[in-house]
């Protein structure tokens, strides 16, 4: 009697261990898009706006540039996603040294991410979670290492200019942060989702 | 002298508590737990938990009360799709994976309306402590927590006579009340399922 009942207890604790349901997390999906905005502005008072000619590319403090491709091959796509989206806001597209209202700019970066965590598999507050093996010994330390992403977005005031400091004020600020992907048509429609959010998630841009 | 007293001690004990011969003190009982989310908690995870199980062990003061302890474990998971969360000055997009694990420590009160019979239905009540792991990511990063909180469960249940093996087959509902107060949560609430068995010492 003894011994089925125990038997039970190993069934229900199977029942239980295991963590986190398998759930397949693709690269995509991990993908962040923020927006910021200065409160104070009001969008409605611009008309022009310009957009820098290619996406700037930041290299991270390694010197690796795998990105350096990635970036041209990707400059036009959000240069000209950025201009659609303005357009469709009320927006006039004009010339650099045209004397627009407002300037965006794109840039890209990447950077390592590198940390580790522990934890501890012992008893009690770990008995029903997974990642459990104390028979190997523990506390268990991971250690992981991503790649990430970021597509910066900002937009600035150069109609009301500050003469006194040469600053610019920023008005709008987006990132778009993610781990890196090889996948090029990955990419490119991560980039799409990316800026069209920005927009979308950001309804007070517009005239 | 002191014999006497003691059988008088005992017979008094069992007058006391009406107790059925042959019935044994202890009980332990195990089950399976299924979780429904309720109340605001709700709005964090709504998805049923069928990750759950309850070891209990009780001790009858009488044919119809028993006090016991408790320990509990469930898991709560759910993956929200992508999806714009607005704060003041801005807005983050993401796709979010709350996690939420339970692990309750009770004392617990119980108690029989039936003494005889094949099928006796019991209400009970749990008081106590309980340790939650609370796990949020939006995309890539995320944050985690761990505490302990005040929590209680009322319970309604029927326990089902196994011919005299000793055994009892139990269903029974719990009203999980978490005061956790954290982390945008308020009170974690969960309506319990339990399936499983009791064993007689």
């Amino acid at each position: 009697m003894k011994n089925t009942f125990i038997l039970l207890g190993l069934l229900f604790l199977a029942v239980s261990c295991n963590k986190y349901p398998a759930d397949s997390v693709t690269t995509e999906e991990n993908d962040l898009i923020g927006s910021l905005y200065d409160q104070s502005a009001n969008f409605g008072s611009y008309k022009t706006f310009a957009i820098v000619d290619s996406v700037i590319f930041i290299k991270n403090q390694s010197g690796e540039n795998e990105l350096d491709s990635g970036v041209s091959k990707f400059s036009d796509r959000i240069i000209s996603l950025l201009a659609q989206n303005m357009i469709a806001r009320g927006y006039v597209r004009v010339p650099k040294d045209s004397m627009p209202d407002l300037g965006i700019d794109a840039s890209i970066l990447s950077g390592e991410i590198t940390g580790s965590y522990t934890y501890w598999g012992g008893y009690p507050s770990y008995w029903g979670w997974g990642g459990y093996s104390y028979w190997y010994g523990y506390p268990q330390t991971t250690y992981y290492n991503y790649e990430i992403g970021s597509l910066i977005i900002n937009m600035v005031d150069l109609k009301n200019r500050n003469e006194l400091d040469k600053e610019l004020r920023v008005l709008w600020n987006n990132f778009a942060a993610g781990l890196v992907s090889n996948s090029t048509s990955s990419n490119s429609s991560r980039i799409d989702r990316a800026v069209n959010t920005m927009f979308t998630q950001s309804p007070y841009v517009k005239r | 002298m002191k014999r006497v007293i003691i059988i008088a001690l005992i017979i008094g004990a069992f007058n006391l508590n009406g107790k059925a011969q042959g019935q044994s003190d202890l009980q332990l009982s195990m089950s399976y737990n299924i979780a429904v989310p309720m109340g605001d908690f709700s709005d964090y995870i709504n998805l049923t938990s069928f990750r759950g199980m309850n070891v209990q062990l009780d001790y009858y003061i009488s044919d119809k009360i028993s006090i016991g302890g408790s320990i509990g474990w469930n898991g709560f998971y759910q993956k929200k799709e992508r999806e714009s969360y607005s704060f003041d000055g801005g807005a983050v997009n993401g796709v979010r994976y709350n996690y939420l694990y339970q692990l309750p420590l009770f004392l617990k009160v119980q108690y029989r309306f039936m003494d005889e019979g094949n099928i006796t239905p019991y209400a009970a009540l749990s008081v106590g402590g309980i340790y939650t792991e609370h796990e949020t990511y939006l995309g890539y990063i995320g944050f985690s927590d761990e505490t302990w909180s005040f929590a209680t469960a009322p319970e309604l249940g029927a326990l089902m006579m196994l011919g005299q093996s000793g055994w009892e087959f139990k269903v029974a509902a719990t009203y999980n009340i978490n005061f956790y107060n954290r982390n945008n949560l308020n009170t974690i609430q969960n309506l319990g399922i339990g399936l499983g068995f009791n064993y007689d010492f």
